[in-house]
């Protein structure tokens, strides 16, 4: 390689090594200022135009990546807040409330789909082991329709009452929900159903007194 | 009475006089060619006036080929080069661009940043008009 190539390859490599690490000492101004060499004119303007270009496409991500961070941290809050909000359904979906001594009582409202039917079992089972409970009693009177798999869900919760030393009840079965357990091909063998709330609770009061013990 | 243009940056405060002017620089060269005459001092405005006035005169042609004088022109900074690139890479009928920069080696090798990015291929860069008017016949 003759001298004057050996100078322009170590002043390109120079500049990549200066552009690699961000910078440019090329400017406009020097490139106007040295037109007597032409061919090298070329190479450092397009240095400098490659240089200027990475510059301008870091500043591009950088705000890019401000904006996704923003964006994320925007989806990051509404994601804690629909879990706060689906807590709070959940916790209003299955209340449990303590109904005498030894007795839950959980009143239902609307349709039991498989997830609400799961976390209605869950939360039973959790409130009989922590309330020591005797008696459960399930008031579906607000719940229009039953389906097979919901009603596979009460002879689990009745079985599953059953293991932890309590006695589960139905309260409230409506006609149309009667019929349809009827025809479900499930067996209800281990369910205690009663009319009313009212009644289930006499059961309860009858079972919990000394005489019947 | 038409406004001279000068060699300054034009920005949006600039006049209808001024913005009829910039426009005016973009023409229809022949049936098939239109002819870019690039601002003195280019800005991202300029850009958008020149890719309007380019829009307007491409709108029904089928297909079309860019002659685009850089003989007066100043090199471009990098946000004209970007605007020139985001802008003209959106006319599908645009099929060949030809430059000429009147021998400044600093045009020569902006046009050919800006020209890779727009175009792979049928895009050119010569000194002389002459030359780059023999791509276009």
């Amino acid at each position: 390689m003759s001298d004057s190539r050996e100078e322009l390859a170590k002043q390109v490599v120079g500049y990549l090594v200066e552009i690699f690490a961000g910078k440019c000492s090329i400017t406009q101004e020097s490139l106007q200022n040295t037109p007597d060499d032409p061919a090298l004119g070329e190479i450092q303007a397009g240095l400098l135009f490659l240089h200027e270009e990475l510059v301008a496409r870091e500043r591009e991500r950088a705000v890019a990546m401000d904006e996704l961070q923003t964006a994320l941290a925007g989806l990051r809050s509404q994601h804690d807040a629909l879990l706060r909000s689906k807590a709070l359904t959940d916790e209003l979906s299955t209340p449990i409330v303590k109904a005498g001594n030894g007795i839950l009582m959980m009143p239902l409202i609307g349709t039991l789909d498989d997830a609400r039917s799961t976390l209605v079992l869950e939360r039973i089972l959790s409130a009989i082991k922590e309330e020591r409970a005797r008696f459960v009693i399930l008031d579906i009177t607000g719940v229009p329709t039953i389906d097979q798999s919901s009603a596979r869900y009460f002879v689990r919760f009745a079985s599953a009452t059953r293991l932890l030393g309590a006695r589960a009840m139905l309260a409230g079965i409506r006609p149309a929900v009667a019929q349809s357990l009827a025809t479900l091909n499930v067996d209800l063998a281990g369910l205690v159903a009663v009319r009313n709330l009212e009644e289930a609770l006499r059961i309860c009061s009858e079972k919990s007194s000394p005489a019947s013990r | 009475m038409s406004v001279q243009i000068q060699a300054r940056p034009y920005g949006p405060e600039s006049t209808a006089e001024e913005i009829a002017a910039i426009k005016s620089r973009m023409t229809l060269l022949s049936p098939k060619v239109v002819q870019w005459e690039e601002m003195p001092v280019q800005t991202p405005f300029t850009v958008s006036l020149m890719i309007e006035a380019m829009a307007e005169i491409s709108k029904d042609m089928p297909e079309f080929y860019l002659l685009v004088d850089l003989s007066k022109a100043n090199t471009p900074t990098q946000p004209v080069r970007a605007a020139l690139v985001k802008s003209m890479s959106n006319f599908k009928n645009l099929t060949r661009i030809v430059c000429y920069t009147g021998r400044n080696f600093l045009l020569n090798v902006a046009a050919q940043f800006v020209l890779s990015a727009v175009m792979q291929s049928n895009a050119w860069v010569y000194k002389t008009r002459e030359d780059a008017l023999k791509v276009l016949t």
